[in-house]
């Protein structure tokens, strides 16, 4: 015999992300949930965020890392609170492991929630974390076909930032070709071209993260 | 590469129906998945393959059903599907179109014996 069912996948993980959102809600604060590969540059991004805006808005970071704390050790000098999650060679990070996590902060004396997901481009944007909002994160030594590869994690990102242009001459990253993907993507993102060695583009970056956690 | 939590989670509903309505061996577990998740069906499938011993489907085959994506203007209310994966409205140009289809995985029906029979 057949019997229907139709139920959904993952609602639990959805379930636990409406809930995540509620307890920020109620306490005011933003969360920034960032995707990128491995080696795009989130952490080094999230050192600079720590560093310039530090004194202009209460931070707290939540690192997804596949085994290590190398990350982690990295974002403590800034003393920020800081929480890990090992996903034990877990593809992404959940909305479970991130109520867990809120749990180790004082909400209602912060802002803003940044969270450095597993590097992937695929399996984060399947998981709701309960964030505010997503920021994808490319550079530019990753080829410049990412936004038309993987459209979803382009489609859902609130904005874009392409990392590393310093490196660009160096390779064969088509500055035209990723624009006009990313555009065809998603031609409303903000896009912001930085160099987290230079420091290029970073002010404008740190702009529109202060305006986007000043809610 | 997270297709075995999907699987698992999958496997967690299918047991839950089976229980329900009396079904001691599963046949068959037939999945739609939406086209916008880029989920590969077939990992998907080895996933399911490699996570259903020991469960009411551990013989149970599996059909993936994918489903396009469909799409509304929230300015003009035009019903459309994409053209590949640009999504902005082809009637006025809207680039943030709601997704009304093709966004979800869900187990769509089990088939099997019930103790009975
Ligand atoms: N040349 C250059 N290297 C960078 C830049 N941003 C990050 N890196 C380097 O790229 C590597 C990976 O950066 P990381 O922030 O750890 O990436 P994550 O894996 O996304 O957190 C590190 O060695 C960084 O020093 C950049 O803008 N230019
Ligand atoms: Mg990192
Ligand atoms: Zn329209």
């Amino acid at each position: 015999m057949e019997i229907k069912v139709m139920k959904r996948v993952l609602d639990r993980n959805r379930d636990m992300a409406a809930r995540v959102r509620d307890r920020l809600g109620s306490s005011n604060v933003v969360m920034i949930n960032m995707i990128s590969s491995p080696g795009a540059g989130k952490t080094s991004l999230l050192e600079h965020i720590c560093h310039l805006l530090g004194d202009k808005m209460r931070i707290a970071v939540i690192e997804g890392d596949v085994a290590t704390d190398r990350d982690a050790q990295r974002i403590k000098k800034y003393e920020v609170p800081i929480v890990l999650i090992n996903t034990d060679g877990g593809c992404h990070l959940d909305s479970n492991s991130i109520d867990i996590a809120l749990g180790e902060f004082d909400l209602d004396n912060l802002d803003v929630v940044f969270v450095e997901n597993v590097g992937n481009l695929v399996c984060p944007s399947h998981f709701d974390l309960g964030e505010t909002l997503k920021l994808a994160v490319v550079s530019t030594t990753e080829g410049d076909d990412k936004p038309v590869k993987y459209p979803m994690l382009f489609k859902e990102a609130r904005a874009v930032v392409l990392n590393k242009i310093d490196l660009m001459q160096y390779t064969n990253f088509d500055h035209s070709s990723f624009l006009s993907g990313l555009r065809e993507v998603n031609s409303p993102v903000p896009l912001f071209e930085v160099s987290c060695r230079t420091g290029e583009g970073l002010e404008e970056f740190m702009e529109w993260v202060l305006e986007e956690a000043g809610n | 590469m997270h297709e075995i939590a999907m699987v698992e989670d999958v496997l967690r509903i299918v047991e839950e129906v089976a229980r329900d309505n009396g079904i001691s061996r599963i046949d068959q577990v037939n999945v739609v998945i939406g086209e916008y998740l880029m989920v590969k069906p077939s990992l998907f499938e080895f996933a399911f393959m490699a996570a259903r011993e020991g469960t009411r489907a551990a013989g149970a085959g599996l059909t993936i059903e994918t489903e396009q994506v469909e799409l509304e203007c929230p300015g003009c209310h035009h019903r459309y599907s994409p053209r590949k994966i640009n999504y902005n409205c082809p009637r006025c140009g809207n680039p943030n179109p709601l997704i009304t289809k093709g966004k979800e995985m869900f187990v769509k029906s089990i088939e099997g014996d019930d103790n009975t029979g």
